[in-house]
């Protein structure tokens, strides 16, 4: 596909160097001549030095034949301002980053009126990232369709678990609307299961399922043993506001250490449920007084990456708390992941990869119908989400009548908000939107899934 | 310097050599020459050698601009050699000197020869004389671009290193698109070309031979006459026409396969190329109207020898040496001068000359108003201060190759004309000139040192001087 990106500062040459090597065609555009220089030098893409915003500079990157414009600059209303204006000269689809909190509400408003296929918030995906990982605090990655009401774990089955030796068609007995969908055996084969398929310890299993049923259906099957109920954030910058939002939300106590008297006065308006402490979080006596060695988990956001770094090796030699790590230089990928800080998160990589899913899922969806489509187990299956036209040869024939191509399961069916786990009986109708796990590549339209 | 890059890189370029000189085989197949033999012995070690040396140093990791130099530097200088060995080995080119400075001078479109007699020269000699040109002319590491995936490091350097002008760019966002449109561009308009002339009356053979040495701007040609032996005004207009239209920026086609016309003419380059054109045809012909004393011979024979020297290609049509002084000035000048950045023409390129008028009248009005502060634009966009100061180090240079190749030519030539013009029809990739080089770029009664001297000139001028410079750096050769 024809991809022009807007800014080339670390999302954008992030997303230029994961788009090139999918073998789309890249066009970066940045107000600064030498940046451009600097990244045409390095990657196979074509640079153009100007304003984003501009016809002429738009014109000449290509906006009338480029199947998607990605605003990465630095300044939330260019971006927009570039999108309005991409779309209008021809542009088919726009992504901008938008990162400003006080936007959020309003970008559902103009989403439509701007033309805007996705907007993308670096720190608000990472918060999102983190609560997840905080919530299932053993699982391996979470997926999410239909718009979050349907999401896909992977996770991976221990000694002592009780489906371990079970079969799948036993799993319906913990009565929660949830379906195995695929499974990585250790030696790294997967397979789609069917009902007589028995799981063994080791295995990493994928489930689909109702969002809202899967925290219940995890705690008994004994893996949300630990949650978290209570959490130390240093750093009150815009990922700690997000994560303890979305934290609090969810009944979790909260604590932010912050060493900015007017933003912890900010953040004590906008967060009345939180604890705010003002102070510096490198401060050992501080993080002391604050709880740390009995906190559930700690999380170390603030703006230095080495600060965070210390801050996590700090608390991890001292409490038994989830550590997370923020991150925001890429280069050092490698060495950081061998130390004992936790999870760590890259906001760019985590913006990144959102975007990426998109286009995959937009370059997928060329003359076919797939609405998402997401790589799971390591890349070896696709989970897609199709909606169902009313001239489909699949409507209102019971599934067990269908005959199904090997490897192809179908995991939901949404009816209107509505999450179904199909038995044999179940039947498709039209509207519905309908996910397909399979292993098979390639397919188009959903009545690929049949023989 | 990364090795394994640069060598396999080499090996590559090679293996591609060695399967184009498998058009001279064919051609010595078709009119049952023994030359063919040469070139099948030398297309079979080129090959191996190339493929040895590729997979000797397979997967390269790192491709900076030091290594695209390098590279192409390097690759020019071994292809030539390969390219000589046929000459050599058929016995039809006896002196090694003499068959490398024949391999040069095709490979970087100058159109110099040893050859005095072209008629006794077999035909597959004849095409590959023709084809090196046309590989020359577009980049045989272009071509390489355009067929190899190549993952390791950045190819744009390569590019870069090896097409002409003061800034390149890519045309698409991926390299080998880009690659492969210019070529695409390059064969059809090849074609076009041997089509026209045969329906002019060229053999077949011929056509090819005139095509493929214009479309390189070469001037290799089947005949010692030149292409005055067809007598033909078609013919001469119908190549004046393709010289001009090599001598574009290949950009400008690629506006037109985009459908957007009017933007070619809005490129300061491309009108000052054309405006020269006229302007030189107009004057020549009126100040060579007494020779020939009639308005048509004397438009067509100044139009094709105007487009001949400002594109570096070097054909003749007529005795020219016999022109008044005027003309001749106008088309020494036009040669160092040239044509379109991102066309096959060598020389200085008139954006290069746009650039340095430019930065000159700038400083002037800096001198009178001191507070003053403008840009300089061209096309609407800022040149940066990069731009100018590689433009200013480049003419540095080349004049200074062109004042030291003056030099040491003088020791072995008859007139200041001689060695001042052979120096030109060198460095510029002309390949034809005034005095004792003549209209046929005739050079074999020079010693083998001046024919190194101009062999240096030809890789100076088709690379633009930095990647050769380049490989004379002890700095480039560092191992990091």
């Amino acid at each position: 596909m024809k991809i022009i990106i807007i800014g080339s500062g670390k999302l954008g040459r992030t997303l230029a160097e994961q788009l090139t090597q999918e073998d789309h065609e890249i066009t970066m555009i940045d107000k600064n001549a030498s940046r451009v220089q600097y990244v045409v030098d390095r990657l196979d893409i074509m640079g153009i030095h100007g304003n984003g915003a501009t016809v002429p500079v738009l014109e000449e990157a290509g906006v009338s034949d480029a199947d998607l414009v990605i605003a990465a600059t630095a300044e939330d209303e260019l971006n927009l301002l570039a999108c309005l204006i991409a779309k209008r000269v021809g542009a088919r689809n726009t992504i901008a980053r938008v990162r400003n909190p006080e936007y959020i509400d309003v970008m559902s408003l103009v989403k439509e009126d701007l033309g805007l296929s996705l907007s993308i918030n670096p720190e608000l995906a990472c918060a999102l990232e983190m609560s997840r990982i905080l919530k299932f605090p053993s699982m391996i990655t979470v997926d999410t369709f239909a718009k979050g009401r349907v999401e896909i774990l992977q996770f991976e089955i221990g000694k002592g678990s009780p489906l371990a030796g079970m079969k799948l068609r036993e799993v319906s007995r913990f009565k929660k609307r949830i379906l195995v969908c695929a499974v990585e055996r250790p030696d790294g084969s997967v397979h789609i299961p069917s009902g007589n398929f028995t799981i063994h310890a080791g295995d990493k299993i994928s489930i689909v399922g109702d969002s809202s049923h899967i925290p219940k259906f995890l705690s008994q099957i004994g893996m949300m043993k630990n949650t978290v109920r209570d959490i130390i954030i240093v750093g009150g910058g815009r990922i700690g506001y997000y994560l303890a939002k979305q934290l609090i939300a969810s009944d979790v106590s909260v604590r932010i250490v912050e060493n900015n008297m007017e933003r912890c006065h900010q953040l004590a308006d906008l967060l009345p449920k939180a604890d705010i402490l003002f102070g510096d979080g490198t401060d050992q006596q501080l993080l002391i007084e604050a709880g740390i060695e009995k906190a559930d988990a700690f999380a170390s956001l603030t703006g230095l990456d080495e600060e965070n770094i210390m801050m996590s090796l700090y608390v991890g030699s001292m409490s038994d708390a989830k550590l997370l790590t923020k991150v925001t230089r890429i280069p050092f990928t490698n060495v950081i992941s061998q130390l004992n800080v936790g999870s760590v998160f890259f906001p760019v990589l985590i913006a990144a990869e959102n975007i990426i899913r998109y286009v995959r899922a937009m370059q997928n969806s060329y003359g076919s119908n797939v609405e998402t489509l997401c790589r799971i187990v390591d890349d070896k299956a696709e989970a897609l989400e199709f909606s169902v036209k009313s001239s489909s040869p699949l409507i209102d024939i019971p599934l067990a009548d269908l005959s199904l191509r090997s490897n192809i399961l179908i995991g939901t069916i949404n009816r209107g908000g509505e999450i179904i786990i199909p038995g044999g009986s179940d039947i498709i109708r039209p509207g519905d939107t309908v996910i397909v796990i399979t292993t098979n590549r390639g397919l188009n339209v959903l009545e690929d899934i049949l023989r | 310097m990364n090795y394994r890059t640069v060598f396999h890189n080499l090996g590559n370029i090679l293996t591609i050599e060695s399967l184009f000189m498998l058009l001279p085989v064919l051609t010595a197949a078709v009119y049952r020459e023994k030359a063919g033999l040469a070139f099948a012995v030398t297309a079979a070690f080129t090959f191996a050698a190339g493929m040895l040396l590729a997979h000797l140093n397979a997967n390269p990791d790192r491709l900076r601009a030091r290594e695209g130099f390098v590279i192409v530097g390097l690759s020019w200088i071994v292809i030539s050699l390969a390219g000589a060995f046929p000459f050599f080995l058929s016995g039809e080119i006896p002196s090694f000197t003499d068959a490398f400075f024949e391999s040069v001078s095709g490979f970087t479109t100058t159109g110099v020869t040893v050859v005095s007699e072209v008629e006794e020269l077999s035909r597959c000699i004849l095409i590959w004389r023709s084809l090196s040109h046309w590989l020359g002319g577009m980049g045989i590491l272009v071509f390489m671009l355009a067929v190899l995936p190549l993952r390791a490091g950045n190819t744009v350097h390569l590019l870069r290193a090896e097409s002409s002008g003061p800034s390149v760019s890519k045309i698409m966002p991926r390299i080998q698109s880009s690659a492969s449109i210019l070529y695409l561009i390059y064969i059809i308009l090849t074609l076009t070309e041997a089509v026209l002339l045969k329906l002019g009356g060229m053999s077949v053979f011929d056509s090819l031979i005139y095509a493929m040495s214009t479309a390189g701007t070469g001037g290799f040609s089947t005949h010692s006459a030149g292409v005055a032996v067809y007598g033909s005004s078609y013919i001469y207009t119908v190549i004046t026409i393709f010289m001009v239209l090599f001598g574009l920026n290949f950009n400008v086609y690629f506006l037109l396969l985009m459908r957007k016309p009017r933007e070619i003419f809005r490129k300061s380059e491309v009108r000052v190329y054309f405006l020269l054109f006229f302007a030189a045809t107009a004057t020549i012909a009126l100040s060579v109207y007494r020779i020939y004393g009639s308005a048509e011979e004397s438009v067509i024979y100044s139009a094709f020898m105007t487009a001949a020297f400002m594109t570096s290609t070097g054909f003749s049509v007529t005795d020219y040496t016999v022109w008044p002084l005027y003309p001749k000035v106008i088309l020494t000048l036009l040669a160092i001068v040239g044509a379109c950045a991102g066309s096959t023409c060598g020389s200085l390129k008139i954006s290069r000359v746009i650039i340095l008028m430019k930065t000159a009248f700038a400083n002037l009005r800096r001198l009178s108003s001191p507070r003053s502060i403008k840009s300089i634009k061209m096309d609407g966009k800022n040149i940066t201060k990069e731009t100018v100061s590689d433009v200013n180090a480049f003419v540095t240079i080349y004049v200074l190759i062109l004042i030291v190749s003056v030099v040491l030519l003088s020791l072995d030539s008859d007139s200041i004309t001689t060695a001042g013009s052979a120096a030109v029809a060198a460095l510029s990739n002309v390949g034809i000139g005034f005095g004792s080089v003549g209209t046929m770029g005739d050079v074999s009664f020079f010693s083998p040192f001046s024919k190194y001297v101009l062999c240096f000139n030809m890789l100076a001028g088709r690379l633009e001087i930095f990647p050769l410079i380049l490989l004379l750096l002890p700095a480039t050769w560092k191992k990091y």
